[in-house]
């Protein structure tokens, strides 16, 4: 088999322009939530738009409505629970997030049969139509585009909330910017990568750019870079093993992550000598 | 009356009750720890990051509980040697961590199909246990559970003050290991029966509710594992008449239970902290 | 076993990052004193506690512990420690009963179960920091003044004979805290050590006999009255310290030359003109006024 035989396919072709885009867009917004500390929020988000997108099938609305409309209640329902008990908040997402995927997961059961489902749960990059295209570069392109008019703002509240707020920024509403945009990025993500895998492209491209720089701005383009190679990487792999393709994506952004980190442990190395 | 009893006919049923109810105590007694000790990312990792093990383990023909044991302990190790040699935030490290080994059991289960398919794994499949996989989570609940009765103390003490505990000679590094081999070995043991993605809930959800009903670490243990054990029981039971996933079935019952808690708990409740702040903020009449 | 007491010698603690939080440090402390260990953040006051603990292990110099190595001394649980307020879980679900039997974990066998004999410990111990009333609190239903004794109950149900305190004056009323030093009095009077990392220099003067000052490594150490200079602390604090000057009334005459200080919790520290150190009042001074007077006269 020749090595360019995977661009002759059309689905090939549009499977690697999609899954650049939502690299870029997992990639910028990854940088925030790495500086934030938020990896376990993306997991617990990107779980809770399960039953958010069965119950948008039911009801016959586009599953991306629905599954933003569940991240959003899964990021407010764990803020208010933290806010009026003692428990820690990891916990709290940990039981918020598991309660919503075991009902998204018990009406899934019930309704069954349609493939639109499974392909959420892990991906259907290769097999990707029309419609979901469509949403999925709505999505994304909405997503990008608020980061972008917003990074500042944005950088200023991860950084240091307290200044943020001394400022008059609007930090609850910054809180929840961040948090909405973390379902649009999950939303964008998931017809490709799938919800279970999402987080992976939510974090790995942001502690991939850390390694490599200490400068914000730099960061942002490096883990684009590397969250766009990764992508295209994994779904060309992909076509010649004939695996998962989500899987193939985030053990290719493994591997650029673990290049950045031998280079950062050969250039500490130096400089303590 | 006797519809109730229907699924006892069953001996599936019996035995995916019984397993179940068993589970869901262990996971319970450890949610306890979990809870407080604020590691419910780990618990979801490692839930994540057995799965390539499970695979292997088929490959070479092991029992799959040995294989996603060793796999959730090596991504455990992997972890702490990655966060302390990359300075990276510990979240960040656990994320990129679970994420690729769970990547790469997803892709070795899609190259080379094993007896335990990707839903199983995933979404868990109690019904259709076999014996010689219910002998393994037997076995492993009891080695864990004897483990936690007799070292419960130190764990505590661990969780609790981590610098007494080692200016008191306990081996803390040792203590550190015990608890992540215990949260993998339950992982194992509960991957079967509500799958990967909601072994965290098992492993937290018990743990917080008894966390709102007692201040008594005792208690809490008590009520966690009590709790674990009847969700998982009657999960189980409920899953055969709405014919859907048991484990999400077992998993919704404990959010219910935890809800509950949360609003009616006599102390921590929501309704009891509502009074007491109305209550403040009535005029004093002493 | 030699009598009680510490001595550092030359001990230099470089972290593996390469970091060194102390170099060349030495003191001796002796059996029944309160001492102060004074530095400010990042001198290498919990650093110094660490190696005390055996949590770090000094690249060069000594510890020793009632003639024993820091290992050894951790055996016989002879180090106790008592945490800063912030560095403890106020939520966890343990009683005032399970913290101070936590301190007998290390004498009990390997299930932990408490013998009859512990639970004498822990009741006397509850006893003598007055907290029998209330050990069946949960440990956040407390004040911050129960809160510390609570933790000092622990250290004495470890039979600690050398009690590592850090910071235990945050948070604390003026009136608690004069009950705690009087429980430290009184457990110095037994022959144990107590040293108290602090970074609260008022209080020092109050009720420690010795001082070691770090910034890096120890720069002095000895009795309160020999090291609490304001040459030492100077070169110890640099110029963090805020200084008022009082020569006099800065408005008035006719009332002789008297100045009175007040603050809030933060507890002043006064010297006199040649940089010696003022105490709150004349009482149980007696003979030092006399010793200087002395100098003074010849």
């Amino acid at each position: 088999m020749n090595w360019l035989d995977p661009l002759r396919y059309s689905f090939m072709t549009e499977a690697l322009m999609v899954s650049a885009l939502v690299g870029t867009v997992c990639a910028v917004f990854s940088c925030y939530l790495v500086l934030k500390g938020w990896s376990l929020m993306g997991d617990a988000i990107s779980h809770a738009v399960l039953p958010g997108v069965v119950v948008a099938y039911l009801v016959g609305i586009p599953l991306p409505v629905g599954a933003f409309a569940a991240g959003l209640l899964c990021a407010t329902a764990t803020g208010w629970i933290k806010a009026s008990t003692r428990i820690k908040e990891d916990t709290v997402m940990g039981i918020v997030f598991t309660g919503m995927f075991a009902f998204g997961l018990v009406l899934f059961t019930k309704v069954e049969t349609d493939a639109h489902l499974s392909h959420i749960l892990f991906g259907n990059i290769l097999g990707i139509e029309r419609d979901d295209l469509i949403q999925t570069v709505i999505a994304a392109v909405v997503t990008l585009g608020i980061v972008l008019a917003m990074r500042k703002d944005l950088m200023l509240f991860c950084f240091d909330t307290a200044h943020a707020r001394a400022i008059g920024l609007n930090t609850t509403m910054l809180h929840y910017v961040l948090l909405a945009l973390l379902s649009g990025t999950i939303v964008a993500s998931m017809q490709a990568v799938g919800i279970i895998l999402v987080v992976a492209m939510l974090v790995t491209p942001g502690c991939t750019a850390r390694l490599l720089t200490d400068r914000f701005d730099r960061m942002l383009i490096l883990a684009t870079a590397s969250s766009v190679i990764a992508s295209c990487l994994g779904v060309y792999v992909s076509f010649f093993v004939n695996g998962a393709t989500g899987a193939c994506i985030v053990l290719a952004q493994a591997l650029l992550f673990a290049a950045a980190f031998l280079w950062h442990q050969r250039r500490r190395s130096r400089f303590s000598v | 009356m006797t519809d109730l009893l229907i699924p006892f006919e069953y001996a599936y049923m019996v035995k995916a009750i019984l397993v179940s109810g068993l589970i869901g105590g262990v996971c319970a007694f450890l949610s306890c720890f979990i809870t407080l000790k604020g590691w419910s990312l780990m618990g979801d990792a490692l839930s994540h990051a057995v799965v390539p093990g499970v695979s292997l383990a088929w490959l070479v023909g092991l029992p799959f509980s040995v294989g996603a044991f060793i796999a959730g302990v090596m991504a455990a190790l992997t972890m702490g040697w990655l966060k302390k040699k990359s300075g990276l935030r510990e979240d960040a490290v656990i994320g990129i961590v679970f994420t690729s080994w769970f990547a790469l059991g997803l892709l070795l289960l899609s190259l080379y199909p094993s007896n335990l398919n990707l839903r199983t794994i995933i979404f868990g499949n109690i019904l259709a246990i076999s014996d010689p996989d219910i002998l393994q989570v037997l076995i492993i609940s009891g080695v864990s559970i004897l483990v936690l009765v007799m070292k419960w103390r130190d764990l505590l003490l661990y969780c609790f003050d981590e610098v007494h505990a080692r200016s008191l000679g306990l081996n803390t590094g040792f203590l550190h290991l015990l608890l992540l081999s215990l949260l993998a070995a339950t992982a194992v043991a509960a991957l079967q029966t509500v799958g990967a993605c909601l072994v965290v809930a098992m492993l937290v959800t018990p743990g917080a509710t008894a966390y709102l009903l007692t201040d008594r670490f005792g208690k809490m243990l008590v009520i966690a594992t009590i709790t674990g054990a009847a969700c998982g029981l009657i999960g189980a039971y409920i899953s055969y008449y709405i014919n859907g996933s048991t484990g999400g079935c077992i998993v919704v019952l404990q959010t219910f239970v935890f809800l509950v808690a949360l609003v009616f708990a006599p102390k921590h409740g929501l309704l009891n902290t509502r009074r007491q702040r109305r209550l403040a903020a009535l005029p004093q009449t002493s | 076993m030699p009598s009680l007491s510490i001595d550092v010698a030359n001990v230099t603690v470089a972290y593996p990052n390469g970091h060194t939080a102390l170099r060349d440090a030495s003191f001796h402390l002796h059996q029944g004193v309160i001492a102060a260990l004074v530095g400010i953040n990042g001198s290498g006051k919990s650093t110094l506690f660490k190696s005390l603990m055996g949590f770090v292990k000094p690249v060069a110099g000594t510890i020793s512990i009632a003639g024993n190595t820091v290992e050894q001394a951790r055996k016989l649980k002879l180090v106790a420690y008592v945490p800063q307020s912030e560095e403890v879980d106020w939520t966890f679900p343990v009683s005032v009963w399970d913290v101070v039997m936590m301190g007998r974990y290390g004498h009990m066998n390997f299930l932990r179960i408490a013998s009859a004999e512990d639970k004498r410990i822990v009741n006397e111990s509850l006893a003598r920091v007055g907290m029998t009333d209330f050990r069946d609190r949960q440990i956040g239903e407390l004040s911050g003044g129960q809160k510390k004794r609570v933790f000092l109950a622990r250290a004495l149900a470890q039979n600690g004979q050398i009690i590592l305190l850090d910071e235990p004056f945050t948070g604390v009323d003026v009136t608690t805290e004069e009950a705690i030093i009087a429980l430290l009095r009184s457990l110095r009077d037994e022959g144990r050590i107590i040293l108290v990392s602090t970074h609260n220099l008022g209080s020092v003067p109050e009720f420690c006999d010795h001082v070691v000052l770090v910034n890096r490594t120890v720069l002095a150490a000895g009795p309160l009255e020999e090291v609490f200079t304001e040459d030492n602390l100077n070169r110890a604090f640099g110029g963090v310290l805020r200084q008022f000057h009082f020569e006099q009334s800065t408005i008035q005459d006719h009332d002789g030359k008297t100045v009175k200080l007040v603050t809030d919790d933060e507890r002043p520290l006064v010297f006199g003109k040649g940089g010696h150190l003022e105490y709150k009042d004349r009482q149980g001074r007696e003979d030092l006024v006399e010793k200087r007077q002395k100098e003074a006269g010849e």
